[in-house]
């Protein structure tokens, strides 16, 4: 049953067919092929391009063998370094950063993908991965990298800069 | 859209042409108005989100208008992209009078942009974002990070201040599988040291059990075969990485032992006290606790079980030199979760000549916090106790 294939169709409608062995490494299609059962209908993903489902499904064609994460009842019983930054495979790094000129979009929409379809270790791999980045940078350079916007008053930032003068004598 | 009407221009002592009347609007919200057609006063406005804008600012615009109280005549409004209603198309009729008198000033935006230059340099976000991710992976993200990283992403902009200003955005932190940063703290506690005393620190479940976190203690004693408990002091190591320091008294002084002790008196199970009358007994009614030892547990005294007594020092025989003593005795405790440290220090107290200050001691004082080595201060001590250790400062 695990060889059958499945069809998964991306936000543009664009089929992408895998074997279900590796579909199930997404919760949430592992949840509704058991609830579908036997079915060649495709699989509308709405909130994935087709782009990024083939990014995904590259990331869980490598991760196949890996055991299964266990559900969030079991969460505690999970390898607790699963949440430390500084553990990624060398193959994760590289798939994580992906082309450069689109690293922190694509990484964004990975993220946001991993999320809806439920695939713990690929969500970590990407938190951990923005958190790596803003590791060690201060304000001005985390707004720098992701793009954000510095919509506080002069007043806020007069505080946050008189909060920030103590902090900075350690 | 049974009312429309020619607009009343001649009641109006400066009529203002149309188009002047769709800009103003358009001005003030920073949309492109078009006005198209149709007789004078009729014809139809069309507005179209500038380039950047999305077509919600455009909608808002027409959902304000509707909100006009009197609707004497007008034209019809309508979003480009936004389907027309099932009326017949039009939106809202408004009067060209009413439209001139539209105070757009709720509809700007109120944010006061900083006048900082990365700000100006901050190009409009398109796509996917960082901002844009769903707050309860943000939240992951800033966990991850650790404290300082947390810190600095909660100083870029309003979101993430608002973000990481609850608490529970820090829970993740709590976790033992969180971020992985050393959280240290150095405590020192001074008093007055003799030869002959014991020093005992340990772990124990404190007063309030687990419920916060682990507990140690450190146990001051005297070679005295009665009466041998000088100071206690616990140590609340919570969750966030912070410890509170209390003072705890000896059981044999606690209110369920002294009524123990009545009893098996009382009942000739055990000898009545020996007072030895150099003080007044402290209590008439119950026997001063001098030279009575009994087997006492119960439910308000059972913590005093758990003591483990990890390090023990006698000072006669471990710190034989004045001068080593002069540096005190250290006792470093590292939680399992391999996160947490706390580096308790004892300092006998040396006053000036002809001061006393007995009445002070023991002092305790929490003399630094530090996270990933960096020393915690002013606003990252707040919000670390605040946020973090749900603890006032």
């Amino acid at each position: 049953m695990s060889d059958t294939l499945v069809t998964l169709t991306s936000q543009e409608g664009k089929p992408e067919q895998v074997p279900r062995r590796i579909a199930e490494r997404s919760t949430l299609l592992k949840n509704m092929l058991e609830d579908v059962g036997e079915s060649n209908q495709p699989i509308p993903l709405p909130n994935v391009s087709h782009k990024i489902l083939k990014r995904v499904l590259e990331y869980c064609i490598h991760h196949k063998d890996d055991p299964q994460p266990p559900s969030d009842d079991d969460k505690d019983s999970f390898d607790s370094s699963r949440k430390r930054s500084d553990d990624i495979d060398e193959w994760d790094q590289k798939f994580i950063k992906g082309k450069e000129e689109e690293h922190n979009e694509e990484l964004f929409q990975i993220i946001l993908a991993a999320n809806y379809l439920d695939i713990k270790p690929l969500l970590d791999l990407g938190c951990k991965t923005v958190a790596n980045m803003i590791k060690g940078k201060s304000p001005e350079q985390i707004r720098e990298m992701f793009n954000i916007e510095n919509d506080f008053t002069p007043e806020e930032e007069d505080q946050i800069r008189r909060e920030n003068e103590w902090a900075a004598d350690a | 859209m049974s009312a429309i009407h020619a607009p009343h221009h001649h009641n109006h002592p400066h009529p203002r042409p149309h188009r002047t009347l769709a800009h103003r609007i358009a001005t003030a919200v920073k949309l492109r108005v078009n006005t198209e057609g149709g007789r004078a006063g009729l014809s139809p406005i069309t507005i179209t989100p500038v380039a950047g804008r999305r077509e919600g600012w455009a909608k808002s615009v027409v959902d304000a208008i509707k909100e006009l109280p009197r609707c004497r005549g007008g034209r019809r409004l309508s979003v480009i992209g936004e389907e027309e209603d099932e009326k017949g198309g039009n939106l809202t009729p408004i009067d060209a009078e009413d439209v001139e008198n539209f105070d757009p000033t709720p509809l700007r935006s109120v944010k006061p942009v900083s006048k900082s230059k990365l700000s100006k340099e901050v190009l409009k976000p398109s796509g996917t974002t960082l901002s844009s991710l769903p707050s309860e992976l943000l939240i992951s993200i800033a966990a991850r990070s650790g404290f300082w990283a947390s810190l600095n992403l909660s100083y870029t902009s309003r979101r993430f201040r608002s973000l990481l200003s609850d608490r529970a955005a820090w829970r993740e932190h709590l976790a033992t599988d969180g971020a992985d940063e050393l959280i240290v703290n150095e405590v020192t506690i001074t008093t007055r040291v003799g030869v002959y005393d014991h020093l005992l620190f340990g772990v124990w479940q404190g007063e309030d059990g687990e419920k916060d976190g682990d507990s140690l203690f450190f146990i001051h004693k005297t070679f005295n075969d009665d009466y041998d408990f000088l100071g206690g002091v616990s140590f609340k190591l919570l969750k966030g990485g912070l410890v509170e320091p209390s003072f705890f008294e000896h059981r044999e002084l606690l209110p369920c032992y002294l009524l123990d002790l009545q009893t098996h008196i009382q009942t000739g199970s055990h000898p009545p006290t020996i007072h030895l009358g150099t003080t007044p007994p402290s209590n008439p009614v119950l026997p001063d606790p001098i030279g009575t030892r009994i087997p006492h547990s119960c439910s308000s005294c059972s913590h005093y079980d758990t003591q483990t007594v990890q390090k023990s020092v006698f000072v006669m025989n471990d710190q034989p030199l004045d001068s080593q003593m002069r540096q005190g005795v250290e006792w470093c405790f590292e939680h399992p979760d391999g996160r947490r440290v706390v580096r308790v220090r004892v300092r006998p107290y040396r006053g000036m000549l002809g001061y006393g200050c007995d009445g002070d001691l023991p002092m305790v004082t929490v003399n630094e916090v530090s996270v990933a080595e960096r020393r915690l201060r002013g606003g990252a001590l707040d919000v670390f106790a605040r946020l973090v250790n749900g603890r006032e400062c």
